[in-house]
């Protein structure tokens, strides 16, 4: 077994736990994993990111004194902080068409979607949509290749105009920009929205605005990393 | 396959035993096996893998044990063959294994004859001798070592003994007879610089010749769990290789490439120099291995290593499993590879975590195979590991080098060396006389015995998740475990009287119920070479391991018929071994003025009877029925004892003759038997008609030697039995004999089908 983004090889230790129940292969040597920083302390109710002052940070608090956005999202929760060597990773498996490095996120994504959202018994997941030129380019779906880890009801409800790509525009120009979603299926469940990362918070909440207005009832998202 | 091959270890293991006791343990492994793939925990090449070498494994096992079956009875008088085996040396004579001209292996024993015919006697020469090819003689009492099942273990079953008059040529060897006229060389050249102390340790710890150590050490370290230390292992091997690969590298002898390969080529004949035992070979092996790997610039976790090299051995060499040798050693490195994450922290801390894994892991062996466990072993091996192996086994290594360099050096420190390890056997002697506490729990059955590595994998596995409270749960289940499993007799209804086959002599032991007390009538002991004092023969193979394997550690009384030797012969061996509350005696036995003082000073109480007193032992009365008066000889002063026990009267007659039988005949006109010890193992000077019909039996006991030499028992006996319809049993033909009751019921059974 090598690792996937380091490429050495990973050795196997058997120890007494995995004796005669052996581990998943693991995707990442240790010293790589160990560059992977799950969120963990004290973080903001809404968004996810950390935050140790007070229960929400301040741009949840900004988006939600705007009776456009406000509880438009319910809340969204990450598994990674944002840093340089994820940046890396998702860069390489995003925009390169590294597609197998999603595997390194596996476990992660797995393990902190049952620890966040168990507590919704009926929900859907959606994947944010990549429009048909930006599918065309990258070959895949980000979103949708983290929603296949989830072992649950996942429907493609949303379709995407093309625009600029959102990592190109300044904060002012994305918070301003026009929502570029459709919704093609109308859900009347609670709905967990998927994206490889929460930034400003505007994609979501576009796809999470629509949703609603198409009667879905509450909109939660879940993202790889909370930028 | 990188990180799986203990996998198909495992499976290849569970098949061996299956092929040896049940098949349910491979369909137990496979299903397993199937588990893990259907969760995808491993890839189908090690499915593949390990059904292909699990189903070798079963073919080669099962092969062996249908060959113990229908192995044919070599019938030639005059034997030929090959010496395959090296030759072991030890007190009586010399001992090699030998194959015949039909491919089958016989144990060949010699005893001691003179210095230029053993010279002849080299692993490959060819041999013709004359003699009487036997089959092995087999375990007759419970908790006895099979020899016979020992020998079949490693492929052999026949044997042959031959005694100086016996002829037997030898000529040629074999090429690697180098190999072991460099160890005896070794022997040879220490002997003669060294001290004998030194020398013999020396020769023990480098080039596994044991020969110098006696058996009260060996006996000593065994008994504290220091065994391993005697023993070429890992430990061993992996400081003769560090000192040897550092001076080279160090001292710029050689490159550091040609240093990897000298090693990977001293290797294997270091293994066969240091006497081949399987735990060498396996040690010798795992460091060539890892060396190759390191050449080769790969990586190679180390439980694959050692499995691999497990699946070789048991390919290579299928009997090698059953082998407690190469049992302890790869259970014990397993166990401590899967370790490795605990041990951090401070030494001494990490050394009492090394000491305690190793002793829990081999804790079932060492019930299944001797019945009890030394608690304080685990300490003991704290200062006893380092102190050989920084200090005992590096210093032999040295004065090794010396021996043939610097001659007077290595005197001179040889004679620091004693002190020092004189000191240290004295700490264990003492130790050994003053905190020795066995704990003996008896034989483990193979349900218990996998119960216990279950319970074990538990506490490990909390232990080395850090999850300290679980682990401590498991922790105390295992100790009850073993607390239940050393109470348990006390809360068994049933009772025994067992007549252990101790050959020509007598023993019985009585469990009574619920362990409220055990009675040993007359405790045999072997004769010397000398025909007048007894040695522990007897006590060592015969009633202490079937004591232990009953969980016994104390006798609460110790009844002695007379004085003579095979009957009384291993009483102080008992007295030492056991607590031995009471002896029961006639008021005629001798009991020398020594002897009483050392059991005052114990604190047994003697009881002396005559005919008409009884004793009561916790509740069970025995009535003696002889001698009135003394007899002026020992067998005629036996004490004649008679008792009740499971609805039948049974009669313990020692050695008496018809002088006594006839008093009693008058003394007692109703006196009836249904059990009868048959005096005197079936002498024709006792048990004679009339006693026979005074008592009536049902059943005649008779204890008595394989082929002794006094001829008994008599036939006119045997004859006399079988007129009046009288069932006997005998050790010689039954082994040990067993009457188990509860109430007034009970059945025998023999030991030997």
């Amino acid at each position: 077994m090598f690792c996937i983004w380091c490429d050495t090889e990973i050795m196997i230790e058997v120890n007494w736990n995995n004796l005669f129940y052996p581990d998943h292969p693991k995707p990442l040597c240790d010293q790589c994993e160990t560059k992977l920083d799950f969120l963990s302390g004290n973080q903001c109710t809404l968004c996810g990111r950390n935050w140790d002052f007070g229960n929400r940070c301040r741009d949840c608090a900004r988006w939600e004194k705007d009776p456009e956005w406000q509880g438009v999202l319910t809340f969204n929760r990450s598994v990674f902080s944002y840093s340089k060597a994820i940046q890396e990773m998702v860069a390489k498996w995003k925009y390169r068409g590294d597609y197998v490095l999603v595997e390194s996120f596996r476990q992660g994504f797995q393990a902190a979607f049952t620890k966040q959202f168990s507590f919704l018994e009926v929900a859907v997941i959606v994947p944010i949509p990549l429009s048909l030129e930006r599918l065309s380019e990258r070959g895949f779906n980000q979103a949708e290749a983290l929603a296949d880890f989830l072992n649950a009801t996942t429907i493609q409800a949303l379709t995407r105009i093309h625009g600029e790509k959102q990592s190109k525009k300044t904060r002012r120009e994305r918070l301003v920009s026009t929502n570029p979603f459709e919704v093609v299926t109308h859900i009347k469940t609670p709905v967990i929205l998927i994206d490889d990362i929460y930034t400003t918070g505007i994609t979501i909440r576009h796809a999470a605005k629509k949703l609603r207005d198409a009667g879905c009832p509450e909109v939660y998202s879940f993202t790889l990393i909370r930028g | 396959m990188k990180g799986y091959w203990h996998i198909v270890a495992f499976i290849a293991f569970v098949n061996s035993v299956s092929a040896t006791y049940h098949f349910l343990f491979s369909i137990l492994g496979y299903t397993w096996l199937f588990w893990l793939y259907k969760r995808r925990r491993i890839k189908l090449r090690v499915c593949i893998m390990s059904i292909v070498i699990g189903m070798a494994a079963f073919y080669l096992i099962y092969n062996v044990k249908s060959h113990a079956v229908s192995t044919p009875i070599p019938k030639q008088d005059t034997l030929q063959g090959k010496i395959v085996s090296s030759i072991s040396n030890n007190d009586a004579g010399i001992s090699f294994t030998l194959r015949d001209l039909n491919d089958q292996l016989i144990e060949v024993f010699l005893f001691e004859r003179d210095a230029k015919q053993l010279k002849e006697i080299k692993t490959g020469a060819s041999c013709t001798m004359k003699g009487n090819v036997q089959e092995p003689q087999q375990a007759t009492n419970p908790g006895q070592f099979d020899y016979k099942n020992y020998l079949a273990n490693n492929g052999i079953y026949w044997n042959i003994t031959l005694d100086d008059r016996d002829p037997i040529q030898c000529e040629g060897e074999s090429w690697l007879q180098f190999i072991y006229s460099i160890r005896q060389n070794i022997v040879v050249k220490t002997k003669d610089v060294l001290s004998p102390l030194t020398s013999s340790w020396l020769q023990a710890l480098l080039i596994g010749e044991k020969m110098g150590i006696d058996n009260e050490t060996e006996e000593l370290f065994q008994r504290w769990g220091l065994s391993h230390l005697l023993a070429i292992s890992g430990l061993h091997v992996g400081i003769v290789i560090g000192i040897l690969y550092t001076t080279l590298v160090k001292f710029h002898l050689v490159t550091k490439e040609k240093a990897q390969w000298i090693i990977i080529l001293f290797l294997p004949f270091y293994a066969i120099l240091a006497g081949g035992e399987p735990s060498v070979w396996r040690a010798s092996m795992m460091t060539a291995v890892a060396f190759l790997f390191l050449k080769a610039g790969k990586k190679i976790s180390l439980t694959d290593g050692l499995s691999i090299l497990f699946l070789v051995f048991i390919i290579v060499s299928p009997t090698m499993l059953f082998q407690i040798g190469f049992q302890l050693s790869f259970i014990v490195t397993f166990a401590l590879l899967l370790s490795k994450k605990i041990f951090s922290g401070p030494k001494l801390f990490v050394a009492l975590r090394i000491s305690l894994i190793s002793q829990l892991i081999v804790l079932p062996f060492q019930l299944y195979y001797f019945f009890f466990f030394n608690p304080l072993s685990v300490l003991v091996n704290v200062i006893f590991v380092p102190y050989f192996t920084f200090l005992v086994i590096p210093l032999m290594f040295l004065l090794l080098f010396l021996t043939y360099t610097f001659p007077l050096l290595a005197k001179l420190m040889d004679s620091l060396f004693i002190p020092t390890h004189e000191m240290m056997l004295r700490v264990l002697e003492w130790m050994d006389q003053s905190l020795y506490f066995p704990w003996v729990i008896g034989k483990l059955s193979p349900i218990l015995f996998i119960s216990y590595f279950f319970l074990f994998l538990f506490f490990m596995k909390y232990l080395s998740a850090e999850r300290e409270r679980q682990a401590f749960r498991y922790g105390l289940i295992l100790v009850c475990f073993l607390f239940i499993l050393s109470i348990k007799p006390f809360f068994t209804p049933y009772s025994t009287v067992t007549m252990l086959d101790v050959g020509q002599g007598d023993s019985f032991v009585i469990e009574l119920p619920y362990r409220r007390g055990i009675i040993v009538i007359d405790a045999a002991g072997s004769i010397g070479s000398d025909f007048q004092t007894a040695t522990d023969k007897t006590y060592r193979q015969i009633i202490k391991p079937f004591l232990y394997a009953k969980g016994i550690r104390q006798i609460d009384s110790l009844i002695l018929s007379h004085e003579d030797i095979d009957h009384v012969g291993s009483v102080p061996y008992l007295l030492d071994g056991f607590d031995v509350k009471q002896i029961v005696t006639s008021r005629y036995f001798n009991i020398s003025k020594t002897t009483k003082k050392n059991l005052k000073d114990s604190g047994v109480r003697v009881t002396k009877l005559v005919e008409g007193e009884y004793i009561d032992i916790k509740g069970y009365s025995f009535l003696a029925l002889s001698p009135t008066s003394d007899n002026g000889t020992s067998n005629e002063n036996s004490l004649v004892l008679f008792t009740e026990l499971g609805g039948l009267r049974w009669l313990f007659s020692g050695d008496i003759g018809n002088k006594s039988e006839r008093e009693m005949i008058n003394n007692y006109p109703n006196l009836k038997a249904d059990v009868l010890k048959v005096s005197h193992h079936g002498s024709k000077f006792s048990t004679s008609d009339q006693w026979l019909e005074r008592l009536k039996p049902k059943i005649a006991l008779i204890s008595v030697g394989r082929n002794n030499q006094y001829g008994h028992p008599a036939k006119e006996v045997v004859s006399k039995l079988k007129n009046q319809g009288i069932a006997i049993v005998r050790t010689d033909q039954h082994g040990s004999i067993r009457y188990r009751f509860t109430g007034k019921k009970g059945t025998f059974s023999k030991y030997l089908p």
